[in-house]
């Protein structure tokens, strides 16, 4: 790795050695793309002058360009909007405001380049709010986190899941952003769903290889998500009624002068209603026969408020909360269990950016995020007597009488809470250097977690309690970062940076320096790019390797658990076709990892949240390399997207697989997906998907080793993950109407099918033990199949 | 809504509430290569045994070979042979002991008669560890319940440790000297040196059965100190994991360390300190 650094700065210092500047007068255009209707801004909108150079705009749609004085013609563009053009004499510094207007444009995915027009080459991809509300969807729901599993290197944990693996990192290794605020899940229990309604979402920026030193504290990937600001013209909506979860949408004007605007967002399931009556019956125990019943539901909530001072500076504030709820009742005439669990997410963010000198910008921003789960468990035991009903005409079944014996309840708590704050600023000190600065405090407050225990036996209502606590330190992290984009030539962009962290943990402290280098290249139609990225992560997961876990308990980087580490080297290369709407991205990454932990406590110990420091295994490496392919292709109204990634993913722990390197769990040799979305009319679109992959690694039984004077008898399965789960692949098939009334508003329908052919694809394996005729212990190969073909329906209505 | 959007919506309804979401299929199971599993450990003055048994396949479970006959069998220390053993169809083989110190290599090559060979990895003999002191420290007579406590001193002790206790009944003889000393899970704590906890505490009920007896009262016992070496530690530290994660579904099993040619089982190294505490 270092050998490659060096090379790197080589090639940079020889690029610099021809830059040449040239003695012109330069005057700056900024201004802001906004949509003409609701006046929300549109983000990294493009704006080129005439000979193709230019700039982009950013997340909130500002932009600055510099131009030589003179006569120009500058063209406005957003994926999905007509394109405008201004033309005249520009003399002096001039600030523009651009009002598109949207037009019969089905782009979906821009793959583009932030910063200088020096480059457009993939290290962040902007995914807008079109693109992942019209992808076929678990339940018709348009989920932010499902859309981003079209893209090359990013897979799923588990099939059920909504979590990311990101080119060969953990679960845990990516950082959610929502208007600023980290989440520490993305999904709702079983993570089905992503937390978010894919209506409320303006876009996301993933970046997978180079993370701009604004970005730390997760190694793999940084999924950053802007929420739309709300109508700022009229009152608008739109409800949602599906089989699955239903939804609202309301936002609109504050006040007559239009610099203010709301934005409000409910949803929820209501399985739960269905299941009322049987809940019920659970509970009475009104049978001696054996039941049971479990029933899961969510509900989320968001609320956003922005507002644009007289000078142009936009203020906001964003409430998210969000609830689930998993319920588990069994009975049989002896006992009765209850396990009720509770998670519960929190995430406010409240900030303020405008432009900053005569093309500058700044951004500042403070947040408040907590996440917690509640585990109620109730286990009750009883004697009963059945007592016969009186004679009478009708037979009446007789009277069950309980008398409780004991009871034995529990209550546990995990929470964690964020408080940060964070300033940017971006300016340029002349046409070829632009810089990008800025801090961010963070305060953390871990509760790993509190069981309190409660028994009582009966009669005489004697009562014994326990409390267990798990302890992790509270943290704080101090971060500066600064980038440098220079422009070395007309083809050439070097973006330099270094982000200096510092990490206290009751008294341990990290101090930890982020380099990130990147170079951009741009000719014709051909784009290139070379980068580097350190991070390091403070944070570690209590997680077990492959485990279907809905909440994440999370622990400090401390005495004895160092901070997580990764460098990542990847070099790009994209060609975007002129005339024809085509283009074609390859990229190829190599990453490191460094002091990665994974958890392997008794899964069946009640107090493995205190003790997990006995089960964490440590100081374990990583390693990770492959090639992404990205290819799109638009011809009227079809479009098709080709996500292709060929990667390997190794581990190593000291404790694993006699301290040699082997496949992680989440090791896919080939993942391939394919995207189409054909608009057949003005109001009917259909749409398409199908995902073929390699199975997830795993151990399958090769033999039975019989128990010995030295070892319980035990499953030989050779080397750690040599074996593989089958081939993965599933169609997802979508069709939506949407008819336009008179009055402006609009009906839609959707139908959608997951799983279409309905491939049982295994998530997991298990054997089963069962004794053969001559009672020798034999072994079934078992493998459990989630989510067949599901058929959801929602309809919608939009005024 | 009119009568084609009812129907769909019933037709969509029905379709989502009869959907199964955990389905199980069945899986082929790899083919079953036979092969022999063996574990067995050494240290200075205490007896060697080998258990070397035919691994079942899963398929039926049944042992389709008698093992084959042992056809030779050695014990090399730093690289010299130092012990022969003859052949055997007994799956548990005892050999006598070795005089062994700290630092000294040793591996073990056994030969079958069907040709198959079972080669371990080299493995070092680690330091000894010692306890300092063990002490019947308390019994809750209502409770019949014996405290028993154990501290490793202050002298400097090395590699990884495991603690065992060895509980004898009145009769004196329930357990064999061999038995008593044979390094066997489960453990008390089991880690590296650096994590090992310098004094611990078993506490047990008078009247638990021992492996010999039933019925009769604790007399005293034994309490054990493993220094092992790092090979031995990575097996016993594999099966805890490989039992943490067994049955679970949603978990990934751990295959068990190995040093062995043929991949299964171990040879390897450790040490041992004892003291007995009687109960009074």
């Amino acid at each position: 790795m270092k050998s490659s650094i060096l090379y790197l700065l080589t090639v940079v210092l020889c690029l610099s050695s021809e830059c040449q500047l040239h003695a012109q007068t330069f005057i700056s255009v900024t201004g802001y793309v906004r949509d003409h209707d609701s006046r929300e801004p549109l983000p990294y909108a493009s704006v080129k002058i005439e000979d193709g150079q230019g700039a982009y705009a950013n997340r909130l749609g500002f932009f600055a360009v510099d131009l030589p004085t003179g006569n120009h013609q500058i063209t406005v563009s957003y994926a999905g909007y007509k394109v405008i053009q201004v033309e005249g004499i520009f003399a002096a510094d001039t600030s523009l405001e651009c009002f598109l207007v949207q037009g019969p444009s089905i782009d979906t995915v821009e793959i583009e380049a932030m910063g200088g027009a020096a480059n457009s080459v993939l290290h962040r991809l902007h995914i807008t709010q079109e693109f992942l509300t019209s992808l076929p969807a678990l339940g018709s729901e348009a989920d932010p986190l499902r859309a981003l599993m079209v893209l090359p290197g990013i897979s799923t944990g588990t099939e059920e899941s909504a979590d990311l693996v990101v080119r060969g990192g953990g679960r845990d290794q990516n950082l959610f952003l929502i208007d600023g605020a980290p989440l520490y899940m993305a999904g709702h229990a079983l993570n089905f769903l992503s937390l978010f309604q894919g209506g409320l979402v303006q876009g996301i920026d993933l970046y997978t290889g180079y993370q701009p030193p604004q970005y730390g504290g997760r190694l793999s990937s940084v999924i950053d998500m802007t929420f739309r600001e709300g109508n700022r013209t009229r009152l608008q909506g739109k409800m949602q009624l599906g089989l699955i979860t239903s939804q609202g949408i309301l936002e609109g004007p504050i006040g007559k002068q239009k610099r203010t605007s709301f934005l409000i967002g409910v949803r929820s399931t209501y399985l739960e209603l269905f299941g009322i009556g049987r809940q019920a019956e659970v509970e009475d125990r009104s049978t001696l026969e054996d039941d049971s019943y479990l029933v899961y539901g969510f509900s989320d909530a968001h609320a956003k408020i922005t507002h644009y001072t007289t000078k142009n500076i936009r203020l906001y504030l964003h409430a998210y909360g969000g609830r689930d709820r998993l319920k588990m009742l069994r009975s049989t005439p002896g006992d009765f269990e209850s396990n009720r669990n509770f998670i519960g997410n929190v995430a406010i963010s409240a900030g303020a950016a405008g432009q900053l000198g005569t093309k500058g910008w700044w951004e500042a921003g403070t947040f408040y995020v907590t996440q917690q789960q509640r585990d109620d468990a109730l286990a009750q035991s009883f004697s009963w007597e059945s007592i016969p009903p009186p004679p009478q005409f009708f037979a009446r079944a007789p009277t069950i009488v309980y008398t409780l014996l004991s009871e034995n309840s529990s209550m546990f708590r995990t929470r964690i809470k964020d408080f940060g704050a964070k300033v940017l600023f971006q300016g340029s000190l002349n046409h070829n250097w632009a810089i990008k600065g800025g801090g961010e405090l963070i305060v953390r407050h871990y509760e790993p977690g509190d069981l309190q225990l409660e028994s009582r036996v009966f009669p005489g209502d004697t009562v014994s309690r326990n409390v267990i606590t798990g302890v992790a330190p509270n943290a704080q992290e101090q971060v500066l970062f600064l980038e440098n984009n220079l422009v070395l030539s007309p083809s050439f962009q070097l973006d330099v940076g270094l982000r200096g962290e510092h990490w206290l943990a009751g008294k341990q402290n990290f101090l930890r320096l982020s380099p990130r280098v990147r170079l951009g290249w741009e000719k014709n139609h051909w784009t290139g790019q070379l980068s580097y990225t350190r991070a390091y992560q403070y944070q570690h997961a209590l997680l077990r390797p492959t485990e279907r876990q809905d909440l994440i308990v999370w622990i400090p980087a401390t005495e004895g658990l160092l901070p997580q580490q990764s460098d990542q080297i990847s070099v790009a290369l994209g060609y975007q076709a002129g005339a024809t709407p085509w283009s074609i991205h390859v990229e190829a990454y190599m990453k490191e990892m460094a002091h990665l932990t994974m958890l392997f406590s008794d899964p069946l110990a009640i107090d493995w949240f205190a003790t997990w420091s006995e089960g964490l295994l440590r100081e374990g490496e990583g390693r990770a390399f492959g090639v992404e392919l990205w290819a799109f292709w638009k011809k009227e109204r079809l479009s098709i997207t080709g996500a292709y990634t060929l990667a390997w993913s190794e581990r190593r722990f000291d404790d694993l697989n006699q301290g040699n390197w082997f496949p992680d769990w989440y090791d896919r040799r080939h993942q391939l997906t394919l995207t189409g979305i054909w608009r057949l009319s003005d109001t009917w679109t259909s749409y398409a998907i199908w995902n073929l992959a390699s199975g997830r690694r795993t151990n399958l039984p090769q033999g039975i080793v019989p128990e010995n004077p030295y070892s319980f008898g035990y499953t030989a399965s050779g080397t750690l993950n040599q074996d593989r789960l089958p081939l993965y692949h599933r169609l997802d098939l979508g069709l939506a109407w949407n008819k336009p009334l008179e009055n402006g508003n609009s009906w839609g329908m959707r139908v959608d099918l997951y799983n279409a052919y309905n491939r049982l694809n295994v998530s997991s394996v298990y054997v089963v033990n069962s004794l053969n005729d001559q009672g020798k212990e034999v072994l079934t190969l078992k493998g459990r199949a989630l989510l067949p073909i599901i058929p959801s329906l929602t309809f919608s209505y939009q005024f | 809504m009119n009568r084609s959007n009812t129907c769909l919506l019933v037709v969509f309804l029905s379709l989502l509430l009869s959907c199964e979401l955990e389905t199980d299929v069945n899986l082929d199971l790899p083919p079953f290569e036979p092969a022999w599993s063996l574990v067995g450990f050494v240290g200075p003055g205490s007896p060697i045994e080998l258990s070397i048994q035919a691994i079942l396949p899963p398929q039926t479970g049944i042992q389709t070979d008698m093992p084959p006959p042992l056809a030779e069998g050695e014990i090399f220390v730093d690289g010299k042979r130092k012990l022969s053993f003859l052949p055997s169809n007994d799956s548990l083989i005892q050999l006598p002991p070795l005089v062994l110190t700290a630092g000294q290599r040793v591996h073990l090559h056994i030969q079958l008669a069907n040709g198959d060979s079972i080669v371990s990895e080299e493995d070092i003999i680690p330091e000894k560890a010692w306890l300092s002191s063990a002490s019947y420290s308390f019994e809750d007579s209502s409770e019949n319940v014996i405290h028993l406590d154990w501290d490793l001193g202050d002298k400097p002790q090395t590699g990884y440790l495991a603690v065992k206790l060895v509980k004898i009944d009145s009769l004196g003889s329930a357990l064999s000297l061999d038995e008593t000393y044979r390094l066997a899970s489960p453990f008390g704590p089991l880690s590296d040196v650096d994590n090992f906890p310098p004094s611990g505490r078993f506490s047990f009920h008078r009247f638990e059965p021992t492996n010999l007896s039933q019925s009769s009262p604790l007399s005293g016992a034994w309490i054990l100190l493993y220094s092992l070496s790092e090979t031995s530690y990575a097996f016993f530290q594999s099966l805890n994991l490989y039992d943490f994660t067994y049955g679970d579904i949603y978990q990934q099993q751990i295959p068990v360390y190995t040093n062995l040619s043929n991949k299964l089982g171990l040879f390897g190294a450790y040490q041992v300190d004892s003291l007995y505490v009687p109960f009074e």
